[in-house]
């Protein structure tokens, strides 16, 4: 894993891997919606709402995988300094908190039709609505100091602070009672749903999680590109005195066309 | 063929409920897909622009001291024209 955390690798990496990445999303949701909508049956005892489990499950798994990552990379933040973690769990927070909308959304539309109300104040929906909360603290908080690494700092501590409640959303349902039914999947001896529905839930998850590592990197890749864009920045008004007065005039941060930092460059075209 | 379409459409009378489903995911990837091009798409172009700023002033002459690496990507075209661009809209 050490060889990735390499800014530079990671980039060519993901750019190799990018267009493969986008194909098996794209091939994965075409098939994966053919089964859900067209090939698989309706349920005996829920009907057709039984299809919205393809578009629940997935975005909820997706919801706490991404913050089992969240919480990874931030524990590598802060004990080994990577620079790829903070990025990493920077790029994946927004991710995540959109899955969990779309699995609270979701849910919601599914429960008014089977358990007569759209939302109740149980231990699932609960935790669930609080993973959404955590998520957006975790963005505030990244973007809440003049300072990036403190930001990144104090977002890394919340996430794994964070971290206590992903457990408990997996096993709220056997620690609570609750209208939310049980794990069909993950559990002990095996899953308990029929394969007609199993194969394209998985496709559907497996696509979701490709499209999750695909928008991963692309966001990764524009904020590595964004350090190095203020890096340049930075060092061309360290070198320009002039400029740098004029910066200091101006804020802290130059914008790409400062005045007074484009003057060399300015005179060469002219001549 | 009509009948049939619709009452798939219609979903057991669960069309409510399913669509709208579908539709908050369909929304919130597309979202995230056309976010993500683009935050890739700025970056790059901001990238590059600079460092095409950069190998032009050196170019020059003038440079030398700015700290960018020598083995950087500086992009072929008309540097010295994204310079004095950047100086138009900068004053």
């Amino acid at each position: 894993m050490h060889r990735f955390a390499n800014p530079g690798r990671f980039l060519r990496l993901a750019d190799r891997l990018q267009p493969w990445l986008i194909a098996a999303t794209v091939l994965a949701f075409v098939g994966g919606l053919y089964l859900a909508l067209f090939h698989s049956p309706a349920d005996y005892q829920q009907g057709e709402t039984v299809r919205i489990m393809y578009i629940h499950v997935p975005a909820a798994w997706l919801a706490m995988f991404a913050y089992c990552l969240i919480a990874v990379a931030s524990a590598c933040a802060l004990i080994w300094r990577h620079p790829l973690a903070d990025v990493a769990a920077e790029a994946a927070s927004p991710l995540g908190a959109g899955f969990t909308l779309v699995a609270l959304v979701s849910g919601s539309l599914w429960g008014r039709p089977m358990w007569g109300t759209y939302w109740v104040w149980d231990a699932r929906l609960t935790s669930f609505l609080l993973l959404f909360f955590l998520y957006l603290g975790h963005m505030a908080l990244a973007q809440a100091f003049e300072d990036r690494q403190r930001g990144c700092r104090a977002a890394a501590i919340l996430a794994l602070v964070g971290a206590v409640n992903v457990p408990i959303i997996k096993f709220s349902v056997d620690w609570w009672n609750t209208l939310h039914q049980p794990a069909s999947i993950m559990r002990m001896g095996g899953p308990s749903i029929d394969p007609s529905m199993l194969h394209p839930l998985l496709l559907m998850a497996v696509a979701f999680q490709l499209f999750f590592f695909s928008a991963l990197f692309a966001r990764m890749k524009a904020e590595l590109l964004a350090a190095r864009l203020r890096v340049l920045l930075f060092n061309r008004l360290r070198s320009q005195p002039s400029a740098a007065k004029a910066a200091a005039k101006a804020g802290n941060m130059p914008a790409a066309g400062a005045p007074g930092t484009t003057a060399p460059a300015g005179k060469g075209a002219g001549s | 063929m009509t009948e049939a379409m619709n009452n798939y459409l219609l979903m057991g009378g669960y069309a409510a409920y399913i669509w709208p489903a579908y539709g908050v995911a369909a929304l919130v990837l597309i979202a995230f897909a056309i976010d993500s091009w683009r935050r890739v798409r700025q970056s790059t172009t901001a990238l590059r622009r600079l460092e095409a700023q950069i190998a032009a002033r050196d170019g020059t002459g003038r440079g030398g001291a700015a700290g960018n690496k020598p083995g950087g990507t500086a992009v072929s075209g008309k540097p010295q024209q994204r310079a004095s661009d950047q100086q138009a809209t900068g004053s």
